[in-house]
């Protein structure tokens, strides 16, 4: 039903005259749905880019053969050539390398063979990338040719048939750039960092000759007796190699990012609440405000049901005006939250630089049903208010509080339960991380529903104790808050939900900070750090004589190293293994295990390995027993694990053993990462010099004081948790704008009080006093009843989901300055809402005020 | 203190408002005095701008042009804080809609422009009671305004306009929302009061009722002040 024109116009223009109002009203339902879309678009996006990090060189590949050392013998290759013919099986070369102009950056060379006619459809046939055919033919014939992205070509700021330098270990190399693909979709966009080179050049530039990376197999047609004869040739003969299907290390890291996505959801629902609450709030606050209008409406013979459709129909016109708005708004906050996710991406998974962005229409869609359901549903109660309502005066106001308090029992009530039922699933039940997710759910609705109660009661406590102490000016102020309760709940609810958020996410942020800080102050003792920045393998290192020399330097004390290699297994997806020495640069630090508190490698022995906590937890049914298998150049050996170690390092499995054990399974000659500390009396910095010039210039190596390694872990620490800050910063947002709009709304509706109040002789400085107490009221309770919910969410968020998700237990930390700081950043917000309602009263001209309309 | 006899006087005033750019004149160029300690009436029909020379006296609006003297001083010349700070103290306002403030009891808003005139304590508790009984509102103390008749928020105004002992009295169409009956005893109880506290009163209405029981009344008509008693 359309309304009829001049309802219409009577709206429109209410709108058209308060149009800081209207534009508050338009701005809070935009923000809300922006923050809906962006989330959704940082979802989507991190998923993606998971996905596609996943997602093999080849498509086909059903199989790959790695090696437990670095690079697989070139033989393997020809003699399963011979087994399987040319056509299911692709030697490729994937390795990192570093241009000269982007020391700290990662570029991957992806060498193929490019005579392989398999091997390029593998490539190019899996992937959506064009290229034309004279690109094609130099890159067939040039000898250093390689194929790269437009997006690297314009960060060298080259042209197709320039050159540039690449970096290896003991060599620099140019190579020429003879075709180039066009990004404009998914499968460039994961290309974007890679050089495509055929198969010879890049063995020589990352000093693999005569071996490969992995060689990937379709085996697609092979019986499993078949394949299972090939795993045994494969064993017997070259035992340091071994045949997984390719979908075995996809799944763990699958199950890797299934954790991430559910936080990310979670921070999702999080804001997608407050969003509501936004949206909701916003609204019903321009009905509020038009309560007299309505009842006048009503009694010149509107019918309801003509205020409700007007009502409904507002509803949909700035439902749909904001939304456009709000994905303008959100599709940008979408691009920054991205950008945040994928830093957390690379430093948390080593998901290298393939983040998207794409925003899918359906979460556009999600977005604006969202908001307008929560303008419909804030429409609803006003409009059915509308039936019931009387005469105008400036004393009818405790009609609506009085029929809403009847209700505050029942919310209570049920709020009570709702929580009770959300603690007793997140923290006393064993449950999976989505069911924790469900009661956290609970917990946050149903404090919302016991809201009312407990503002009735901080209202009447307040009341009590501030009466002797207030003039009456403030005694209305406080006054209000109790005699409103309905007018100031949602205000309350939005804020006391943002506050809490923000409080929580402090929680969490500072207490993994202080767990982290705690763990590298172990972990990290010595003074001096060198280490490879070469992704593990055998070749990327230092040499053995390198620690001779560094140790023959005058005061060089307590050297010791590391070796670290990566290692791909079919059970538990890929892992780091890490050997120490003694005095080594890391110092686990055990939190279970046989062996108690660790303090020297010695009591390491036999065949024992060290489980990173992470690690373990995930795998906790499969470990039970206190074994596992890991491939080493030998074959497959059975190890007993001593114990359990804290890793904030890295989401991936680490194992650690003892440097001699790694040697008599690995046969590895390199080091990773060497230790030192420095003898009283000696100069840092001239150790520093030393050790640089022992050092050969071809490796890429960091040398790091501790200092500059913890502030690199800081560094790195707070770009992980930069989503986490962002939620924090936008549930303040939020907050700051929820309180605004309801709260200017709610004062300018008493223009007329306000007006008898400076007719009988109040000063305009004491208005604006009475206003700021009253918004400020709302800000400090809302403030402290945000604490319990804050700590609860917290306490969850720590030692419920973090546990579970990232298989990490945190020390949960509470400091009375996080809770100062809630109530100051509640009563902040509410205070800043207060100016503009202050500035208004302030100008207001009395007589228009108290005039009877 | 040495009273005038004049306690308030318009002196060449004129108000217009504008409408956008039309000018809405209501008086123009009038010279009146109000004696003091007598009650005036103002008549007219509705909209002839009877609300608006009230709120000229109390200096919740300004004059266009000309002046209101208020003890031979004049209000134009005080800035908007003490124009507050001299309404606060010397005039007591009743409105048409009482106005009562709805989170105050009535009791509380009677102490309110005591309190606002810094009488605290049982000083002001004394007074304000004393005036709830002259209005006969003593069991009405500790309630809202809301759960009040009009005649008894009414009163409670009356109260609450004179407790704080103004000099001037103004009351804007205090009956105009009120039944005949109701309107009677409001009037006595107001017109009692002022009388014996002495207080100038200055009262607006657009019945001719109450000339009789008023000492000036003036009609406004064709921007002008016409004295009709
Ligand atoms: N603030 C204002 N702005 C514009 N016009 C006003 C304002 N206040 C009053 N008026 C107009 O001035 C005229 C006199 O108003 P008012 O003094 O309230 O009359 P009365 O009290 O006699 O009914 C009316 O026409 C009214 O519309
Ligand atoms: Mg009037």
């Amino acid at each position: 039903m359309i309304p009829k024109k001049s309802l219409f116009k009577i709206s429109f223009n209410h709108y058209l005259k308060h149009k800081i109002q209207s534009i508050l009203l338009i701005l809070g339902i935009s923000l809300g749905v922006a923050v809906i879309v962006a989330i959704d678009i940082a979802n989507i996006n991190a998923r993606k880019s998971f996905d596609k990090s996943l997602r093999s060189i080849s498509g086909k590949t059903t199989h790959n053969i790695y090696s437990s050392t670095a690079g697989l013998s070139e033989d393997l290759y020809f003699s399963l050539r011979k087994i399987l013919g040319y056509k299911n099986i692709i030697p490729i070369i994937e390795e990192p390398v570093y241009l000269k102009q982007f020391p700290a950056q990662q570029f991957k060379i992806i060498g193929i063979d490019p005579f392989s006619e398999n091997s390029l459809l593998s490539f190019f046939g899996s992937h959506d990338i064009r290229l034309d055919s004279r690109s094609f033919e130099l890159f067939l014939t040039e000898p250093n040719g390689a194929i790269i992205s437009d997006q690297l070509l314009s960060k060298l700021d080259l042209q197709l048939g320039g050159s540039f330098f690449l970096n290896s270990n003991s060599t620099q190399r140019e190579i020429k750039i003879v075709g180039v693909i066009e990004s404009g979709n998914q499968d460039t966009l994961a290309f974007s960092n890679k050089i495509l080179v055929d198969i010879a050049t890049a063995q020589e530039l990352v000093d693999y000759k005569g071996r490969l990376s992995r060689i990937d197999l379709n085996l697609k047609s092979y019986s499993k007796d078949k394949i299972d004869e090939i795993k045994n040739f494969i064993n017997s003969k070259y035992p340091e190699s071994y045949l997984i299907r390719s979908d075995a290390v996809a799944k763990q890291s699958k199950k890797l990012t299934k954790s991430f996505e559910l936080n990310l959801t979670a921070l999702s629902l999080m804001t997608l609440l407050i969003a509501f609450f936004l949206i909701y709030n916003s609204f019903n606050y321009s009905l509020v405000v038009r309560r007299p209008l309505f009842s006048i409406l009503r009694s010149i013979g509107v019918t309801s049901k003509e205020i409700f459709y007007l009502i409904l129909t507002e509803a949909l016109i700035i439902g749909a005006v904001s939304s456009v708005i709000g994905l303008a708004l959100g599709i940008i906050l979408g691009e920054f939250s991205v950008r945040l996710v994928s830093n957390t991406l690379s430093n948390i998974y080593s998901v290298f630089g393939q983040t998207t962005f794409e925003i899918s229409p359906l979460s556009l869609l999600k977005a604006v049903a969202i908001g307008i359901t929560a303008v419909f549903s804030a429409a609803i109660i006003p409009s059915l208010e509308a039936r019931f309502i009387g005469p105008v005066s400036l004393s009818s106001r405790s009609y609506f509080n009085l029929s809403f308090m009847r209700f505050v029992p029942y919310l209570f009530l049920t709020g009570a339960f709702m929580v009770s039922l959300g603690l007793y699933i997140t923290v006393f039940s064993v449950s999976s991380i989505q069911i924790t997710f469900i009661g956290l759910f609970f917990i946050i609705i149903g404090y919302t529903l016991l809201l009312p109660a407990l503002m009735v009661i901080l209202g009447r406590i307040l009341n009590r104790f501030a009466r002797p102490f207030l003039g009456k000016i403030y005694l209305i102020a406080c006054r209000n808050y109790t005699g409103s309760i309905d007018k100031n709940y949602i205000a309350t609810a939005s804020l006391t939900i943002a506050v809490a958020v923000f409080l929580s996410m402090t929680v969490l942020i500072e207490s993994f900070r202080s767990t982290l800080t705690l763990w590298l102050e172990n972990t990290f003792a010595s003074d001096v750090f060198i280490s490879v920045t070469d992704r593990p393998s055998e070749n990327k290192g230092l040499d053995f004589s390198l620690l001779q020399k560094i140790n023959s330097i005058d005061g060089v004390k307590n050297i010791g190293y590391s070796r670290k290699i990566e290692l791909i297994t079919d059970g538990y997806g890929k892992l780091n293994l890490i050997a120490l020495s003694e005095n080594p640069p890391i110092n686990p630090q055990i939190i279970s295990g046989l062996i108690g508190d660790f303090k020297d490698l010695d009591r390491l022995e036999g065949d024992t390995v060290l489980l990173s906590e992470s690690f373990n937890n995930r795998y906790k049914e499969r470990l039970k027993d206190g074994y596992l298998f890991i491939p080493t150049k030998k074959g497959k050996h059975r190890f007993i694990i001593a114990g359990v170690f804290s890793d904030f390092a890295t989401q991936r499995g680490t194992l650690i053993v003892k440097h001699d054990l790694f040697q008599k399974f690995w046969d590895d000659n390199k080091i990773t990462s060497i230790s030192l500390d420095v003898s009283p009396g000696f100069e840092i910095g001239n150790i520093l010099r030393n050790i640089r010039s022992k050092i050969p210039e071809s490796y890429n190596y960091r040398l790091s004081t501790n200092r500059d390694l913890k502030e690199s872990a800081h560094k790195i620490f707070n770009q992980t948790f930069a989503i986490t800050n962002a939620m924090r910063i936008i549930a303040f947002l939020v907050a700051f704008f929820g309180i605004l709009g309801a709260l200017v709304a709610l004062e300018l509706s008493r223009k007329k009080e306000i007006g008898v109040l400076r007719s009988l002789g109040v000063k305009v400085s004491e208005v604006k006093n009475l206003i700021f107490f009253e918004t400020g009221i709302i800000g400090l309770l809302s403030g402290i009843l945000s604490i319990p919910l804050g700590l609860i969410m917290a306490y969850i968020l720590v030692n419920v989901i973090s546990l579970k998700s990232f298989g990490w237990t945190i020390g949960f930390l509470i400091k009375p300055i996080y809770l100062i700081e809630a109530v100051f950043i509640s009563l902040l917000a509410a205070m800043l809402a207060g100016i503009y309602p202050s500035k208004v009263f302030s100008k207001i001209r009395i007589s228009e005020a108290i005039r009877e309309e | 203190m040495i009273r005038e006899h004049n306690c308030v006087q318009f002196e060449s005033l004129s108000k217009s408002y504008f409408d956008g750019d039309k000018e809405i004149k209501i008086v123009e160029d009038i010279s009146v005095s109000f004696p003091n300690g007598k009650t005036t009436l103002i008549l007219g029909r509705s909209g002839c701008g009877k609300s608006t020379l009230l709120n000229l006296i109390s200096g919740v609006d300004v004059p266009s042009k000309g002046r209101v003297l208020v003890n031979n001083s004049s209000l134009s010349d005080l800035s908007e804080n003490e124009r507050t700070l001299f309404r606060r103290k010397h005039v007591g306002i009743i409105f048409q809609f009482f106005y009562l403030i709805p989170s105050l009891t009535v009791l509380e808003n009677i102490l309110f422009p005591l309190e606002l005139n810094n009488i605290s304590g049982n000083k002001s508790r004394k007074l304000a009671h004393e005036f709830l009984q002259k209005v006969d509102l003593n069991d009405k103390a500790d309630v809202f305004p809301d759960t009040l008749s009009g005649g008894e928020q009414q009163r409670a105004a009356i109260a609450r306009a004179i407790v704080h002992d103004p000099q001037i009295i103004i009351a804007d169409e205090p009956t105009g929302n009120l039944d005949s009956k109701t309107r009677d005893q409001i009037i006595n109880i107001l017109l009692n009061l002022v009388s014996d506290k002495n207080k100038t009163l200055i009262l607006a209405t657009h019945s001719e009722d109450l000339i009789d029981l008023s000492d000036n009344a003036y009609l406004i008509e064709n921007l002008k002040l016409k004295k009709i008693k």
